[in-house]
């Protein structure tokens, strides 16, 4: 049925078919970058594995880690290399591939629940809540009763972090929340002053501290994946892998919550699962990430607004391709923490925050169309 | 039971912190039928539409759909009937227009190529489908509303398998130009001739004179009257409602009620009226 009345739309360039085509180009577009993502992902693993004062060649770690397991190859490698590669080299690239993937997942994911490209993490203060409890079991956790201390054991620290980074999120989510809106500014100042609180009580922890729990304390605001353990790795993994599995299974939801809570509500999407899953993981995943390797502002934030300018917002693809892109740069970041003062090393943090705060700047000078009505 | 598919409105009350925003307000809306809800600000228009989606709950009476209590349903199997139109969009993420259409599918699992393909159909009804490829947030208001309309429409694009669909719809209108608020109340009607419950919260009386099979005037959270514009588009009924002195005349060209403003001047104004009133008299002797 035609409307009686035409309507003077200019004539339709477009066709359905032309449509299609520009759908395809779309989806080859999103796949190209993961698959180019991946490599990059590949490449980054390799040169951190084998950089460094005792250079291991990729068919060398190869050679390595087959032998690990009884396989046998004939690529020649010295016992230092060996020592190297599994003591320092593995657990720190591991590190840096969880503490990356989960940091921008995390972001990404934050970003869409509160609707707003400047949620990171970092921002809002949840990081720093995560480095003020860790900071608190440094300083105090040795005057936590036994009973507590030992059946948590490693653990303490991550869950500390946990906690911390939790509190915060639950925080500012619901003092900038009225009536189902996420009020941008209330948010972004929420974060300003639980960042302020966060320092001041990190500096109280500064003042009554002693000289080897300073240098503890130093080395969370920083930042850093040095002096990585196995056991410290796997305890805090667990936290960072829920977040980069589970979160893009959120995916769906968290598109339909771009439109507004109410109308992803009306659009089928259980709101209260996502929300609390997406602040749940998040929380978790930034804990864990800070209790081993410290305050890595920048990642959160940087990494899903280079995905979005290429692939736009659409979560599918935004939340695998920021995992992948966060695990990469956070790689990248720590090579040249690790390669640019050598024998010693910058702090990670300090490297992430040189190339994120003027990015940042950067992003702010684009205009607020593009970072979406801030 | 067939033949009952329809929401039901059954006395429904809301108050908060003691104040009724809402009063024993009933109706039906059936499948078929555009019902437009006109009103002052604050006549609780918007509290009456938050109701009966679901989002508020009322303080006392019934709402039925399909012949279940609204609370019966589960949010996915609601949303696979009912979509609704908010009044404004907030969204700032740059998804392209189609994106924002196929977003009306996601309660659906259906197989993606009929959900690509309704989406487009979507936005060709309502002439956007040339701006698919277009971020969202670079159009204008009225093209952005034209875009949510279409996601809304994939929504329930399809009919459920039992029962019927609605389409609520919180004054559609807004931001569109002229040419487009007809096309796209044209397009409501159209969607409810198909089989659908069309609920539109408007602010033109025109607009719901002449596409709203039945009118709602709401004032101070009641229902002031109930049936077709002809029937409840009076002098009588309009100008209490709104406290503005309206006239109402025949639609020169349709078979419905033209409201025009006769506030102004009082001696104009009766003036205007007198003037109005002659050839009528003239025709009567």
């Amino acid at each position: 049925m035609k409307p009686s009345l035409t309507v003077s739309t200019p004539p339709a360039p477009t066709t359905k078919v032309q449509v299609d085509q520009h759908l395809k180009t779309r989806q080859l577009k999103a796949t190209t970058l993961l698959v180019v993502l991946s490599l990059l992902l590949v490449v980054s693993i390799l040169l951190n594995v084998g950089m460094g004062a005792v250079q291991i060649r990729p068919a060398e770690v190869a050679s390595i880690l087959l032998s690990r397991v009884g396989v046998d190859t004939s690529v020649p490698f010295a016992g230092r290399q060996e020592a190297v590669l599994m003591a320092i080299r593995l657990p720190r690239v591991l590190l840096g591939v969880l503490v990356g993937a989960s940091l921008a997942v995390s972001g990404a994911a934050m970003q869409g629940l509160f609707r707003n490209p400047l949620a990171a993490p970092g921002l809002l203060g949840v990081s720093s809540g995560a480095a003020l409890a860790a900071t608190g079991i440094i300083v105090f956790g040795s005057a936590l009763p036994l009973g507590l201390r030992d059946p948590l054991g490693s653990w303490l620290l991550p869950a500390a972090a946990f906690a911390g980074s939790l509190i915060v999120t639950l925080f500012v989510y619901s003092i900038a929340t009225r009536s189902g809106r996420t009020d941008v500014g209330t948010m972004l100042l929420a974060g300003v002053a639980i960042n302020a609180l966060a320092g001041s009580g990190t500096g109280l922890l500064v003042f009554v501290a002693d000289d080897a729990q300073l240098r503890d304390i130093t080395f969370w605001s920083l930042g850093s994946l040095g002096g990585i353990t196995w056991t410290r790795l796997t305890a805090a993994a667990p936290f960072m892998l829920a977040a980069m599995f589970l979160l893009p299974q959120l995916a769906k939801g968290l598109n339909a919550f771009l439109l507004g809570e109410s109308e992803a509500r009306h659009l089928g999407v259980d709101v209260q699962v996502i929300k609390l899953a997406t602040v749940f993981l998040a929380a978790a995943a930034v804990g864990a990430a800070v209790s081993v390797a410290g305050i890595i502002g920048f990642v959160g934030l940087v990494v899903p607004h280079l995905i979005r300018m290429v692939v736009g917002p659409n979560h599918h693809v935004l939340l695998p391709a920021s995992l992948l892109l966060g695990a990469s740069l956070l790689l990248l970041a720590d090579l040249f923490a690790r390669m640019v003062v050598i024998p010693a090393e910058l702090p990670i943090g300090i490297v992430t925050s040189l190339v994120g705060g003027p990015f940042f700047l950067w992003l702010l000078l684009q205009g607020r169309q593009r970072l979406g009505g801030l | 039971m067939l033949g009952l598919a329809m929401l039901s409105v059954d006395r429904v009350s809301y108050a908060i912190n003691g104040q009724a925003l809402l009063r024993e307000i009933s109706f039906d809306l059936t499948p078929g039928e555009v019902l437009a809800v006109v009103g002052p600000n604050g006549a609780g228009k918007s509290t009456l539409l938050n109701t009966i989606v679901g989002d508020l709950s009322p303080s006392s009476g019934h709402i039925m759909l399909d012949e279940l209590p609204l609370r019966a349903w589960t949010p996915l199997d609601l949303a696979k009937r009912r979509a609704l139109l908010p009044q404004t969009s907030t969204l700032s993420f740059p998804f392209t227009v189609y994106e924002v259409a196929l977003m009306g599918r996601n309660p659906h699992d259906t197989s993606n190529a009929r959900n690509a393909q309704i989406s487009q159909d979507a936005l060709a009804r309502n002439g956007m489908l040339h701006f698919a490829h277009r971020e969202y947030p670079s159009l204008s208001g009225g093209e952005r509303q034209r875009v949510q309309l279409a996601r809304v429409l994939s929504q329930v694009w399809e009919l459920p398998e039992t029962g019927s669909r609605y389409l609520f719809l919180d004054e559609p209108t807004n931001n569109l130009d002229l040419a487009h608020q007809h096309h796209s109340l044209q397009v409501a009607k159209q969607f409810a001739a198909e089989g659908t419950g069309v609920l539109a919260v408007l602010h033109d009386l025109n607009l719901a004179a002449q596409y709203a099979d039945r009118v709602l005037i709401l004032c101070a959270g009641r229902v002031v009257a109930l049936g077709t514009a002809n029937e409840v588009m009076t002098t009588e009924i309009l100008c209490p409602a709104f406290d503005l002195p309206v006239m109402v005349m025949k639609h020169p060209c349709l078979n419905c009620p033209l409201i025009v403003s006769a506030f102004g001047e009082a001696a104009q104004v009766d003036a205007g009226i007198a003037e109005m009133r002659q050839p009528q008299a003239e025709v009567a002797t």
